[in-house]
């Protein structure tokens, strides 16, 4: 079977787009995302890992905390630990994705990872848009991206 | 590109740099479109705020800042900056109706400080003395390891610089956009710094309200705030914890049992249960703990709850309190004199939102709907 000159002059630009994709977004973009979601895995309850250390912890409590005791959009929620002067933070879980995942019916540490992970994805995507909205170009926007996530995440950010 | 105002009936476009075009797109679609940015850009405020993954405070004023910026292009023509602005407005004047003020003031109320927490600017006139803001600056810890500022020795303060470097850059050389953003990157750098500096002393009182939330709370004195909390908290160590009375009716919170007993933080299961049973516990004074050292800014002059006294609240029971803007409206429609069926739901449900889905409820399925007043009726 023979290929055809025209044929083949449409395929190699495809086959180029498609490699330089590969090679520009996809390739670095999935090493990275394999790098962070071992170190989120691995990291131990340090400072920056998943819900790590004192802050971490709180946030992780008082977010499961509100969805054990509270109602859907519930802005007071109300448990027998406000007799004891825990009074739970105002906060809608149900609003924020990353915090959502934790009423997920997994072991905590999984847990901990989507809900990290959807942080992660939502911080990407909005610097991604801050950066096109300033004007760069795609690859200079998703490096920019990749570089803030280098900073703020582990192991890098550690 | 943005979309500008109005002109002859067409849609006027005009990009950062001036260039001009028109679209022919109807004056309805152009409301629908400016009414659907409206709405969506308050719900994101909202849900910014009501949703911060610690605190509203530590990021909602961040990201609003650089919202602002971008949302309000001053080239731009008159009407479209005029819309914009207007939209900013509408939205801060909402947050404004359903009590966010209010929020902040109990949050800061409730904020764990020292019995010697000063008001804001207790300085007073030292704040116009040079000497005051020279010691100030001098005593500045910029290289503490909670700051993250500028320190020439740490790694976050090598990125901060670099950053501020770009932020120049991009002010001098860019195009509008990218200058905006420079502009506002340096003018939150120079924030943050000034906040910690006046973090110092705690200058602003109670306006500190790093981690306020969680300091009047079930949890470990050390845990909660974190490494930055822990610095500012130094040397109080353990504290008992209160027993605050939630009286739901009036929106109160009355002070009662004080304890020194921990509850692991990490457990709800655990703490709900230690909770439960020291909730039945025979009360001791609150003024005697008041005495032991750290707990004392829970004193009258320190946080305004006292012993068997009252505050007005807490910053998570205030949306839809009886005497916020949600209940005053439902009071409205059902009668001032607090005899309709409606006034006990607003009086025991005060979410705004679950006010919303349960007005249709019935008066028998209020226990079943308001975990509130069975506790109440429990504690009867």
């Amino acid at each position: 079977m023979t290929v055809s000159p025209a044929t083949a002059m449409v395929s190699r630009p495809a086959i180029a787009g498609i490699s330089r994709a590969v090679l520009t977004y996809v390739l670095p973009g999935l090493v990275m995302l394999y790098v962070i979601l071992s170190a989120l895995w691995l990291v131990p309850d340090g400072f920056a890992g998943m819900y790590g250390n004192h802050d971490g912890h709180w946030a992780s409590w008082s977010v499961r905390g509100i969805l054990e005791w509270s109602r859907f959009l519930d802005f007071s929620p109300f448990s027998p630990l406000v007799g004891t002067g825990s009074l739970f933070a105002p906060n809608l879980p149900w609003l924020s994705p990353g915090a959502l995942a934790l009423a997920m019916p997994a072991p905590l540490a999984v847990r901990h990872l989507v809900s990290m992970l959807i942080y992660l994805s939502e911080l990407s995507v909005s610097l991604y848009l801050l950066y096109r909205h300033l004007e760069f170009s795609r690859e200079q926007s998703f490096l920019a991206t990749m570089l803030y996530l280098c900073i703020s995440s582990p192991p890098f950010g550690e | 590109m943005v979309f500008a105002g109005a002109h002859d009936g067409a849609f006027d476009r005009r990009d950062e740099r001036g260039d001009h075009c028109v679209d022919t797109v109807g004056n309805d679609d152009r409301l629908v479109s400016k009414l659907i940015f409206a709405l969506v850009f308050i719900a994101a405020l909202f849900i910014a705020f009501a949703s911060a993954p610690v605190h509203s405070v530590t990021y909602v004023p961040t990201y609003a800042v650089l919202w602002i910026a971008f949302l309000v292009p001053f080239g731009l023509a008159r009407r479209a900056v005029f819309w914009r602005c207007g939209t900013i407005a509408a939205a801060l004047l909402a947050l404004a109706l359903i009590g966010v003020p209010s929020y902040l003031s109990a949050t800061a109320m409730t904020s764990a400080r020292e019995a010697s927490s000063p008001p804001i600017f207790h300085p007073g006139w030292q704040l116009l003395s040079p000497a005051y803001w020279r010691d100030l600056i001098a005593s500045f810890p910029v290289c503490s390891g909670d700051l993250q500022l500028m320190c020439p020795w740490a790694r976050i303060g090598w990125l901060d610089m670099a950053i501020l470097a770009g932020a120049i850059i991009l002010v001098l050389t860019g195009p509008a956009a990218k200058r905006r953003y420079g502009l506002v990157v340096i003018v939150l750098l120079a924030a943050i710094h000034f906040y910690a500096l006046l973090s110092v002393q705690e200058v602003l009182g109670r306006l500190h309200v790093k981690h306020a939330v969680s300091d009047v709370g079930v949890l470990s004195a050390r845990s909660p705030g974190g490494n930055r909390g822990r610095g500012r908290r130094r040397g109080l160590g353990t504290r008992p914890r209160c027993k605050l009375d939630l009286d739901a009716g009036a929106g109160d919170v009355a002070v009662g049992d004080c304890r020194t007993a921990r509850v692991d933080p990490h457990d709800p299961a655990v703490s709900a249960a230690s909770a439960r049973a020291r909730a039945v516990r025979a009360p001791s004074d609150c003024a005697r703990a008041g005495n032991q050292g750290s707990d004392r800014r829970l004193s009258a002059a320190g946080n305004r709850v006292a012993a068997r006294g009252r505050f007005r609240g807490h910053a998570s029971t205030f949306f839809g309190a009886p005497d916020g803007l949600a209940g005053s409206l439902l009071s409205g429609m059902y009668g001032a004199n607090g005899q309709s069926v409606m006034t006990p739901l607003v009086d025991y449900c005060w979410g705004p939102w679950r006010l919303i889905a349960e007005l249709r409820w019935s008066e028998s399925s209020r226990d079943r709907i308001c975990p509130r007043l069975q506790w109440r009726n429990q504690r009867r």
